[in-house]
């Protein structure tokens, strides 16, 4: 029978600092095989939320338990099977990336017999092995990330927490991080926080929004990038008539002027209503340009939520 | 603990502050040896006269290990004032927090670490009366008490330190205030010793350096023994709890 204990479990996470309630009553689940992207602004509580899952910090309210195992009562066990990169990599500039990952695998009890293969695993996987010898502080920024991830994975945990993993590098080398963190996500669970959209997009199975200290929505990833994507249309018309006519088509149920001749379309996608506005752009003669289904909706959806959540604080 | 111990003291050996603290401290005490082994030769045919007076273990040991302790006062906050301090600046202290060791191991490995640089520095100063068993007989019970005194002593006075590079992000904050209360306590113990007899003990009672003098004057003395671990202990303690606050609050 396959393990079905969630990795990370927490539950009704708060975390006060002063009269501040930086995390309130925060949920959080980790299943195998997955990654989580925790999305949110900057200073949110991300950090707080994975200081907390990680041991680092303790929580004012609330439990959380790794692999099945209590992280309050027996933080010893539990954060073996947790593999944890801050949002500055904790790195030691006057070690090398051998002594460095072999002092992390010893650290988090990995037995002296096998070190040597973690550290060489971990440097296989996060393409260090050319640099073994190398001191860290000589490193370039995307090389010492990947030294960050390698301490993360390096005594094979099963669940790792990623802060900010992509943070302040260029894109090539994101694209490289990225690629690691998916193929790390096939055998590990993975939570993932970050400020950027598309990183969620790329990379997670499930999202959870985070704004003011509480989670304001989490779910599937997939949503966003299939059926929700379509319910609205961009279109780009040479010689666009005026409201009514589109309004008549139908199926349409709102239109939102965002320049000269494009419109956002809100339609309902389940009656053919696309294809029905192709067909009558192309009669009338509107001077069709471009029609493309709405794929930044994960990106409405943030913004929608975090602005109605500010608005309705104010 | 003893990972954390391990890669302490040979992060330490790879900083330059900690050779340049050893090797000046060790210069500075050599030649304080060296002026005190002068004036010994000088004194010591009018000691041969008089048939008595005190031996050369006797003459050089207090003088040489009162100077190595004053010269140290000013060298241990150097190397404690990374440990704790340190690792906030580099950002490095989630990956000990955020490992499956306690608060307890974490500090315990650091004071490890650092009592293997002392014990450095305790060597390298024995040297100095050992030098002379080449030439003389020297009274090996009150060179070792001096010693073990020593090592005491800077086994408290690095306590102190790495309390204090918990407390602050700022090393130099952690160095300054260490020295600062070390010197304090001297000097509240000298002014004391001005004021005449209960003040002597009551206020020289908290300055490390009034329990390392039995030591040197070749007593073996157990309430300066638990003096000292008291010390070291008590600023563990603090250490560990400041840690665990860390956690707590932030």
């Amino acid at each position: 029978m396959p393990d079905t204990t969630p990795l990370i479990d927490a539950t009704g996470l708060c975390r006060d600092y002063g009269a501040l309630r930086a995390v309130d009553t925060v949920d959080l689940r980790l299943e195998r095989g997955e990654i989580v992207g925790l999305l949110g602004q900057n200073g949110v509580g991300k950090t707080s939320t994975m200081d907390m899952l990680c041991g680092v910090l303790a929580p004012t309210a609330g439990a959380i338990a790794i692999d099945g195992i209590d992280l309050l009562e027996e933080p010893r066990r539990a954060k073996r099977a947790l593999g944890y990169l801050p949002e500055q990599p904790p790195l030691y500039p006057d070690m090398s990336v051998r002594g460095y990952l072999a002092f992390a695998a010893a650290l988090h009890g990995v037995h002296r017999a096998e070190r040597r293969e973690a550290t060489d695993r971990a440097m296989s996987l996060c393409g260090l092995t050319d640099v073994a010898r190398r001191p860290i502080g000589n490193l370039s920024k995307g090389y010492r990330q990947r030294v960050g991830i390698a301490q993360a994975i390096v005594h094979d945990p099963a669940a790792i927490v990623l802060d900010e993993p992509t943070v302040g590098l260029d894109p090539i080398q994101i694209r490289a991080i990225r690629a690691l963190i998916a193929e790390l996500g096939r055998e590990h669970g993975i939570i993932l926080s970050t400020h950027i959209l598309p990183e969620v997009q790329a990379l997670c199975s499930r999202v959870a929004i985070m704004h003011h200290g509480r989670i304001l929505h989490g779910g599937p990833v997939s949503a966003f990038t299939e059926e929700a994507a379509s319910d609205r249309i961009t279109v780009t018309l040479r010689r666009a008539p005026v409201d009514a006519e589109i309004r008549a088509i139908e199926g349409v149920n709102d239109i939102e002027h965002i320049g000269p001749g494009r419109l956002r379309l809100r339609v309902d996608p389940h009656r053919g209503t696309p294809e029905r506005i192709a067909e009558t752009a192309v009669h009338a003669g509107w001077g069709l340009v471009e029609m493309a289904p709405d794929r930044a909706s994960l990106e409405q959806l943030f913004v929608e939520l975090t602005s109605a959540d500010t608005a309705a604080q104010a | 603990m003893l990972t954390i111990a391990a890669r302490e003291l040979a992060g330490l050996f790879r900083s330059p502050v900690a050779w340049v603290v050893l090797a000046g401290a060790q210069l500075v005490t050599g030649f304080i040896f060296l002026l005190h082994l002068e004036s010994y030769l000088q004194v010591q045919p009018k000691l041969i006269e008089a048939g008595a007076g005190p031996g050369v273990t006797a003459f050089l040991v207090p003088r040489l290990y009162g100077a190595a302790a004053m010269i140290h006062l000013f060298a241990i906050p150097l190397l404690t004032m990374q440990l704790i301090a340190g690792e906030r600046r580099l950002g490095t202290l989630p990956l000990l927090l955020g490992a499956p060791v306690s608060t307890l191991e974490i500090i315990a490995g650091k004071f490890l670490g650092l009592l293997g640089i002392l014990l450095a520095m305790v060597a390298l100063t024995a040297l100095m009366p050992l030098s002379l068993a080449f030439f003389t007989d020297l009274d090996g019970g009150a060179v070792a008490l001096a010693i073990a005194g020593h090592l005491l002593f800077v086994a408290g006075a690095g306590a102190l330190g790495l309390y204090m590079s918990t407390v602050t992000r700022e090393p130099t904050i952690a160095a300054t205030a260490t020295l600062g209360i070390l010197l304090a306590l001297l000097l509240l113990g000298e002014w004391g010793r001005t004021l005449g007899k209960p003040w002597a003990d009551l206020l020289g009672w908290p300055a490390p350096a009034t329990h390392l003098d039995p030591f040197l004057g070749g007593l073996f003395d157990s309430a300066a023994v638990m003096f000292f671990v008291l010390f070291a202990g008590l600023f563990v303690t603090f250490a560990v709890r400041r840690l665990d606050n860390d956690r707590l609050q932030r």
